[in-house]
């Protein structure tokens, strides 16, 4: 899952940088409105967190563009304005959720997995598909009820955009771009690689190859 | 912009100045009119007496017998001519004429002639001439008057007109320069008043003002009024929250220097830190407010509910909420929005919160206006609902975050001065809210 954050203030932008890194989501820290806009527009994000007071546009104006662009990435504003009136003129900008400051790192979590599961079409809670069940708080995955295998982060990031695509063709390239952030090294053959070892943690049946144009999860629907 | 005093000074001028110049026209056409009139129908009756005088002798010869005409005409200069001229026969002038000649007026019988002109010595004259048929011959008969001293009458009256049109002029607008002086006093006195006002030498203007500007200075107390109690409101807020904020940050620091596990401390900072949310929250909502401060707006009730209904959904997107609204679809209110968007969104999130599928909201113009908001819910048992209406305004004081959301609730209705009240809905069973609001709404 890739995660575009803004939040101009540095410290706190960083801290949650790496806080959602750390929970397997590869996030990009944009720090003003302009440039968070024009991010949100290039790159393909699976989620946003917005904050609202921004430098030279505001966290509201960017999701009015965004929305009238017909972008529709899931938007997770984050505000020290918690007034009712300010929370329906975000929502009515196109917000998926709304959380005030100051917020614990874990909610701001909850609030993201929600969104996307939402987002996903899935109910929220554990992420399933038949048997499988992944553990988002732990990054790990059950295989029945015993069978327990714990995922490294890649492993991790890979499984759970595949779980919330299941049957779907999923394109190599779009793996990459959805797993790895801006500034990392993207090697797609490294990527065949964690496949493999993923398969191998899962059941190789799972995840099958179709040649020439990537990879799909479970069934076809 | 000019003062009231100056614009209607210039414009009562003006008129007056107008209406006295017609007049004096109108008056001078008059006279005009009038001296020609007499003088004329004078002329005329001469020129038929000279008529009749002319006679013809026996040998045929034709003459005009002075005999039968006054004698003004024999005396040089006297200031009434004649000339009477006949087509065959020559002509016969007036001794009163002396060495001047009458010029001769060229007509057919029965046509005549009135001009001005210029007699001998200077006189300024009227002449009429007249063409007639007699004994045979045409003649014109032309008389002429002197009219100077007539217009020299005329040219004095015009100077005395003039002169006391000048003077009542000058009167009328001294008179209605004090009336304006007088009328105006009262906007005097307000200007003093906001001058005290402005010195903090009184706190409220007086009333008492005719009633073009009494509307204004009652305006004037009520945001006065406003002002000052949202002052008040802020000025406590911000007290409260200063004081109480420090509290919390002892704790704060308290709770670092305890040798509690990193587990604990973790969770107790956490604690602290949504205590110190809240406490900031509803000290600044409440510094917010804006109460009657200001005159409002109009707030359409149907179009803010809808809103909220919405944005509910949004926050409760795991929960089928039915939201029942009864509201009419032009009834607005005069309040700050954001006032009422608060007080309405914390109302109806405490009733999606609680309840189990549906929500009911009915707004009515009824004195002012009247919220109901039930839920179907578990509701709140009696003692604690009349603990909520009795103790109205400070009942979350202390249980600060007790999860009913009410306290910027309870804010905003006393900032308006309305009614809360707390029942077991009949409809649904789950808690039923009504405000009350003194505001001024429109169907």
């Amino acid at each position: 899952m890739r995660l575009l954050l803004v939040e101009d203030d540095a410290k706190l932008g960083l801290e949650l940088q790496r806080a959602l890194n750390k929970a397997g989501y590869a996030t990009d820290l944009s720090i003003d409105g302009e440039d968070a806009q024009a991010m949100g527009e290039i790159e393909p994000y699976d989620l946003v967190v917005l904050d609202l007071g921004l430098p030279k546009r505001s966290g509201l104006e960017v999701l009015r563009n965004w929305r009238q662009q017909q972008l529709t990435i899931p938007v997770i504003i984050l505000t020290a304005r918690d007034g009712w009136e300010d929370k329906v003129q975000g929502f009515k900008a196109g917000a998926d959720d709304y959380l005030a400051k100051p917020f614990q790192t874990e909610e701001l979590l909850v609030r993201i997995n929600a969104v996307l599961r939402r987002c996903a079409g899935q109910n929220t809670g554990d992420l399933r598909y038949q048997k499988i069940t992944l553990d988002e708080s732990t990054q790990t995955v059950r295989l029945g009820s015993e069978d327990v295998q714990q995922l490294t982060g890649t492993e991790f990031k890979l499984l759970r955009y595949f779980m919330l695509h299941p049957g779907k063709i999923v394109s190599k390239s779009e793996l990459v771009e959805h797993v790895y952030q801006l500034d990392s090294d993207k090697d797609s053959n490294v990527l065949e690689v964690y496949i493999n070892r993923l398969r191998q943690k899962i059941g190789s049946e799972l995840i099958q190859t179709r040649r020439g144009q990537g990879y799909i999860f479970g069934k076809q629907h | 912009m000019r003062s009231i005093q100056q614009r209607l000074f210039i414009g009562l001028t003006v008129i007056l100045s107008l209406l006295l110049v017609i007049q004096w026209l109108w008056l001078t056409v008059s006279i005009d009119r009038f001296i020609q009139k007499q003088i004329v129908g004078h002329l005329q009756e001469q020129t038929e007496s000279l008529l009749a005088s002319i006679k013809m002798t026996t040998d045929g010869k034709l003459f005009v017998n002075v005999d039968n005409i006054s004698d003004v005409y024999d005396r040089p200069f006297s200031g009434e001519y004649y000339r009477v001229t006949s087509s065959e026969q020559g002509e016969w002038l007036s001794r009163s004429l002396w060495d001047f000649s009458l010029s001769e007026a060229h007509l057919n019988t029965g046509e005549r002639q009135i001009l001005f002109i210029s007699g001998p010595e200077e006189q300024a004259l009227i002449s009429l001439s007249m063409a007639y048929h007699k004994l045979g011959e045409n003649f014109t008969i032309t008389v002429a008057q002197d009219i100077s001293a007539s217009l020299a009458e005329k040219k004095q009256f015009q100077i005395l007109f003039t002169a006391f049109a000048l003077l009542g002029l000058i009167v009328l607008v001294w008179i209605q320069t004090q009336l304006i002086k007088k009328a105006l006093k009262p906007l005097q006195r307000a200007q003093r008043q906001l001058e005290q006002l402005d010195r903090g030498d009184i706190e409220q203007v007086d009333e008492l003002a005719p009633t073009e500007i009494r509307p204004l200075l009652q305006e004037l107390n009520r945001l006065i009024n406003g002002l000052h109690q949202k002052t008040h409101r802020s000025r406590q807020a911000l007290g409260n929250l200063a004081h109480r904020l420090k509290t919390e940050l002892t704790l704060l620091n308290q709770q670092v220097n305890t040798d509690d596990e990193p587990k604990v401390l973790q969770q107790n900072v956490y604690q602290q830190s949504e205590t110190i949310r809240l406490l900031i929250d509803r000290e600044l909502k409440r510094a917010r407010l804006l109460g009657l401060a200001t005159p409002g707006h109009n707030v359409l009730m149907k179009v803010l509910t809808q809103d909220l209904v919405d944005t509910l959904v949004l926050i409760y997107p795991d929960k089928t909420i039915h939201f029942k609204q009864d509201i009419d679809d032009f009834l607005s209110v005069q309040v700050d929005r954001e006032d009422m968007t608060e007080l309405l969104g914390n109302l109806l999130d405490n009733a999606a919160k609680w309840c189990e599928h549906q929500v009911n909201v009915t707004v009515s113009a009824e004195q002012g206006i009247k919220l109901l908001i039930e839920d179907d819910g578990p509701g709140c048992d009696s003692d604690l609902l009349f603990e909520l209406t009795r103790r109205g305004f400070r009942a979350d004081e202390s249980t600060i975050g007790s999860g009913l959301g009410l306290a910027i609730v309870y804010d905003i209705v006393e900032s308006y001065g309305g009614q809360l009240q707390f029942d077991t809905s009949t409809l649904l069973g789950g808690l039923q809210v009504t405000v009350h609001l003194q505001v001024s709404s429109s169907v």
